[in-house]
């Protein structure tokens, strides 16, 4: 409508509103005589007006309602003032020690090999004393600071891209802050002409691995001890620091003039891309006879200090032994023994080894993690007293008699069993390829066994052990959060495929007895899992269907199996899940569908389905508690399923704007959350137990918070956010209850959650001081988290929105100067994200759209600076266009870079006026 | 601070001659002053309370320009416009900031079942869709575009805003209905 227009059209409305009834009527009926137009823009305006004066549109002003705290609006001056120092570029939240820059990230176009110009004028090569996987070692003189050091520089290929870069400057960085005698410290991290290379102090003596091999002079167990006792000491000083070295071996370890042990390359010398497993092409994986078993199968999640200590002690074993307690003659070959396969008993290699010192490699050297030493300074007590002639704490388990001799009487499929694990982590260096001929070649053998074995009862339980390892490892690929990273993508839908024939096959050859049936149906199941994971839902549906079809025909025979009805329980929760999932995007569709091709009854039908299995996987539930009362696992698995329901209807009564529906949903989680409380009564050690009553108080938090979005009410929705905040107090208290060790990384990020959680909600309800501690809390979990797993994705996002929010939190509390620096961080830690997964247009979009949000904090500040918005606003683009470069994904972020663009050009057109205006005055 | 009234009542005077640069720093002034005016006010009310706009406005003015100062009646005027005008960017961008916390929103984990979340659409959502459509006002009526700043943002009365803007009661009420029969129509379209 052009400005004329309205104005004609504004008049006219007032003259209506001026006159009632008839009088109204016969002027707009003139009107309508007159001009058409016009008079449908009145009649128009007119509904709007009485519609509006019904609803109460703007009746009241504006208002502020809040409660603030006074200490946060400290001394506004002051944070201006350092706000100042940011503005003013003396103050850079990308430069901040704890954060890679994009300057360092930056990859220069070419790369020099010439040693002259290797690492810039500053250091002054003088000989090459090592030579690794990824570089070269020189002995080096620092001209400036006249000190000698020892330069690891990383040349050619060794740090493969960004990702790998970003990850060599954030784990130098935690190296660099160690400082402890036992410990070499790093002095210096930078690039030159591509080369990355980091300055260690120089430390002149022979390694420890002078010590191991067929013609070294070996140490004397006493001293041995003596050293090792001193490198576990330095080891736990970085665990306390939340730095794992991850590749501890005698060549890392420097014995100073023959006599101090100092630890080199904390951190640093693991070959890069080596924990993220799948996504390694070609290059050298570096040694495993010295890794955990945890480290050597790439299972990330499960790396924690206790990886060290069994790094520890194969160390010690190699300096007791002349050789490391494995060692293949292929890696493969290593990696199946590290897995698999007992060392040999020290006492067999040397004679008079005092068995003490056997004792403590062997509780180091353990397969589990939970049965080594907790941390490394039990160790180094226990070689202390041994030292002292005390005695140690370990006890001798008999640990070389125990275990793994299965696979020793069974080469064969062991060796299979092995390369189908060692499939999961070095998938690309053999190929893809040779995963899924492992696999293929583990079917065969199995249909073999099934045919030959089923009479011997003993290799059908060898045969069972055997899938049941086949399981673990698909399992893995199909539900393992850590599988579902971006880089693993590739390898892993290529693992999922030959799942998906592996069990096709199993199922198709399955005699009509009743224990082959019960294994049909588990066969099935799994199945229609790996189809899940493959995105096809329907025909996983039909698959579980069948497996459904096969437990109740065994149900009739047996109806008071408690493993046959978990199993059912099981069944219908998938199904449950599956309803929901098509449920959930059929409602989608309707929200969008002007049409209305979406048929109602198709959603009536999903929801049907999802309401009558979850109702049975709670019903099935019930019986397995009722015959098995006294398992925790049964009550357990009743909670979950009650929990589920809980959290289906706060979903359906979200979705359809339900207040009632969501207060039901509450009392589905309590129930329950008393389900767990009684079972931890009874079993207070139950660790899963307890994680799920965490989980529990958190879908209840979260259940409250959603509801506030449907209340009207500022006191309704004040009670919610304090059940909120309650609950989720609940939740922390739950998860700080749960024994240290047993705490995986995923139940830290579940903690991290609830902070986070917590904080929003106090950010609702302006409560300032809690609003700050709950977002440092989450921080620092997150902090952790992805210091100790550089590589994983999802933790840095979720770091990024903590940051993110934390920011919004101080902007609001007139902390400007803290949150532009909490905006850098998150800027930057969604970088880094981007740099592990380059490709992935989420991390690309919230990175577009958190710095959109920064760009207008720079405009809209109390004091604007459009020039630092337009910087920041423009780099962004270029850094999103030379990642993206031409490619199809572009095109999902156009909308955004618009958006962005489009916010530079009124930057730039708002500078241009105000130099104008400038040089007016 | 004792320079700050005088130098802001000098301000006021560039500001109203037309001096931009001096209307902008005149401007972040007030906005400044009305937010951390209104965190500590609200810092001694009992959690929920509300404080009306022109309160805060008024006192504001008293702080910055202080009781006795010797101020032109129009002086005082471009003041309140302003101040009217820096609410509005207060609310909105508490409105913004708040949106972008939830869009970072909250997420449940489930023991079987993973969630994703549906967007709500909330009080902020309306209030910043208001700015948006009001931006289009301004374009097409800016006269009337001021009339509902001052009158929802500042929370000047009807005699007020007409005081401020040189304009008879009657036509402030008639703009204020057109004005609202129009957003609450644009609101709805969009």
């Amino acid at each position: 409508m052009s400005s004329e227009n309205w104005h004609h059209a504004k008049e006219a409305l007032a003259q209506a509103m001026e006159l009632a009834g008839d009088e109204r009527n016969s002027y707009l009926a003139n009107l309508q005589q007159s001009s058409p137009e016009l008079h449908a823009e009145v009649v128009s305006l007119l509904e709007s007006q009485a519609e509006a004066e019904q609803q109460g549109f703007l009746d009241r002003a504006a208002e502020t309602s809040n409660h603030f705290d006074d200490q946060e609006t400290a001394n506004p001056r002051d944070a201006e003032e350092t706000a100042d120092q940011y503005l003013t570029g003396t103050y850079d939240p990308d430069r901040t020690r704890d954060y890679v820059t994009t300057d360092d990230l930056q990859l220069p176009p070419k790369r020099s090999d010439a040693p002259s110009d290797l690492v810039g004028p500053d250091y002054e090569l003088e000989k090459k004393i090592g030579q690794g996987g990824m570089g070269s070692v020189y002995k080096a003189y620092h001209r400036s600071l006249r000190r000698t050091v020892a330069l690891k520089i990383i040349t050619g290929g060794g740090l493969r891209d960004e990702i790998d870069i970003a990850r060599f400057h954030i784990e130098a960085e935690a190296a660099a802050r160690l400082d402890h005698p036992g410990i070499i410290p790093v002095y210096d991290v930078g690039e030159h002409n591509g080369n990355h290379y980091y300055a260690m102090a120089y430390v002149e003596g022979p390694s420890l691995s002078e010590f191991v091999g067929p013609k070294a002079k070996k140490l004397t167990p006493q001293r041995a001890a003596e050293v090792m006792e001193q490198v576990c000491r330095a080891v736990q000083f970085a665990h306390d620091r939340a730095v794992i070295h991850r590749d501890l071996k005698p060549a890392n370890i420097m014995l100073e003039n023959g006599e101090v042990p100092r630890l080199a390359d904390f951190g640093l010398a693991k070959d890069m891309g080596q924990d993220d497993g799948l996504t390694m092409t070609g290059q050298v994986m570096g040694t495993p006879s010295y890794m955990a078993p945890e480290q050597a199968t790439g299972k990330l999640d499960e790396i924690s200090n206790r990886t060290d200590v069994y790094s520890l002690g194969a160390t010690l074993y190699a300096l007791l032994a002349g050789r490391p307690p494995f060692s293949g003659g292929t890696m493969l070959e290593t990696i199946r023994q590290v897995v698999r396969a007992d060392p040999e008993p020290l006492t067999q290699i040397v004679n008079a080894i005092p068995p003490d010192l056997q004792t403590i490699c062997e509780k180091c050297l353990a397969k589990k993690p939970q049965d080594r030493y907790a941390a490394a300074d039990e160790v180094a007590d226990d070689l202390q007293r041994f030292l002292q002639r005390k005695p140690i704490s370990a006890r001798p388990l008999g640990f070389w008699a125990r275990g793994w001799r299965l696979c020793q009487r069974h080469p064969i499929e062991s060796s299979l069993l092995a390369l189908a694990l060692a499939a999961i982590i070095i998938g690309s260096i053999v190929s893809v390829n040779y995963g899924i001929q492992a696999n293929r070649a583990l079917a065969q053998a199995n249909r073999a066994n099934t045919k030959a074995n089923r009479a011997l009862s003993q290799a059908t339980e060898h045969q069972r052990d055997l899938r049941d390892a086949v399981k673990e490892m698909f399992v893995f690929v199909s539900e393992d959060d850590l599988a579902q990273e971006p880089g693993m993508q590739p390898a892993r839908m290529k693992l999922l495929n030959s799942a998906q024939r592996y069990y096709s096959e199993l199922i198709e050859q399955v005699p009509d007895d009743a224990e082959s049936q019960r294994e049909l149906a588990d066969a099935q199941f799994m199945l229609a899992k790996v189809q899940m994971a493959l995105g096809q839902d329907e025909q996983a549906t039909k698959t579980l269907d069948e497996a459904l079809r096969t437990q109740q025909k065994l149900a009739q025979q047996s109806p008071d199996d408690a493993g046959l009805l978990a199993a059912m329980a099981k069944t219908h929760n998938q199904l449950a899940i599956v309803a929901q999932k098509q449920w959930q995007s059929l409602t989608q569709m309707q929200s969008m569908d002007k049409l209305g091709s979406v048929v109602r009854s198709e959603v009536e039908a999903a929801l049907a389905s999802w309401k009558q299995h979850s109702a049975d996987a709670i019903r099935f539930r019930r019986s397995v508690v009722a015959l098995t009362p006294d398992q925790a696992e049964a009550n357990r698995l009743l909670a979950s399923a009650l929990m589920n329901e809980g959290n289906a209807m706060s979903i359906r009564g979200y979705t359809n704007r339900d207040l009632l529906e969501q207060d039901r949903a509450r009392q589905q989680l309590l129930e329950a959350q008393q389900v767990r409380q009684n079972t931890l009564q009874d079993f207070p050690n139950e660790t899963l137990v307890r994680r799920d009553l965490g989980r529990g108080y958190f879908n209840l938090a979260s259940n409250e918070f959603t509801a506030t979005d449907h209340e009207s009410k500022e006191e309704a929705m004040r009670a919610r956010w304090n059940q909120c905040v309650a609950d989720l107090t609940s939740a922390i208290t739950a998860y700080e209850q749960l024994p240290s060790d047993s705490l995986k990384l995923d139940t830290k990020l579940e903690l991290a959650r609830c902070y986070r959680l917590r904080a929003d909600t106090h950010f609702y309800l302006m409560d300032v001081e809690h609003t700050g501690e709950d977002y440092k809390a989450a921080e620092n979990v997150l902090r952790l988290l992805t210091l100790r797993n550089p590589s994983v994705y999802r933790y840095r996002i979720v770091l990024a929105e903590a940051q993110f929010n934390y920011s919004q939190f101080c902007f609001n509390f007139g902390q400007q100067e803290l949150g532009l620096l909490l905006l850098g961080k998150s800027r930057a830690t969604l970088l880094q994200s981007l740099r592990i997964d380059p490709s992935s247009t989420q991390a690309a979009n919230q990175y577009l759209t958190f710095t959109q949000t920064i760009v207008a904090a720079f405009v809209e500040n109390l004091r604007p600076d459009l020039a630092m918005a337009e910087t920041v606003a423009q780099q962004a683009l270029d850094e999103i266009r030379a990642l993206f470069n031409e490619s199809k994904e572009f095109e999902v972020l156009l909308p955004i870079v618009e958006e962005l663009q489009d916010t530079v050009q009124s930057i730039q057109t708002q500078r241009g006026k105000d130099e104008e205006s400038s040089t007016v005055t | 601070m004792a320079e700050e009234p005088a130098e802001l009542t000098v301000l006021l005077q560039q500001a109203n001659r037309g001096d931009a640069a001096a209307g902008s720093k005149l401007f972040r002034r007030v906005q400044s002053q009305l937010h951390s005016m209104a965190e500590q006010r609200l810092s001694r009310e009992q959690a929920g309370a509300t404080i009306q706009a022109t309160v805060l406005v008024h006192d504001a003015f008293l702080q910055l320009v202080g009781a006795d100062q010797d101020i032109a009646y129009n002086d005082r005027k471009h003041f309140y416009v302003l101040a009217a005008q820096a609410m509005r960017r207060i609310l909105i961008d508490r409105a913004r900031s708040r949106r972008a916390l939830k869009r970072g929103g909250p997420d449940r984990k489930r023991a079987d079942i993973v969630v994703e979340d549906i967007a709500g659409r909330s009080a902020d959502d309306e209030l910043l869709a208001l700015h948006e459509a009001l931006k289009e006002l301004t374009t097409l009526d800016p006269r009337q575009a001021k009339v509902v700043e001052l009158r929802h943002f500042g929370g000047y009365s009807v005699d007020e805003t007409a005081d401020l803007l040189e304009l008879s009661p009657s036509t402030i009420k008639q703009e204020f209905a057109a004005a609202k029969a129009w957003l609450f129509r644009q609101l709805k379209r969009n």
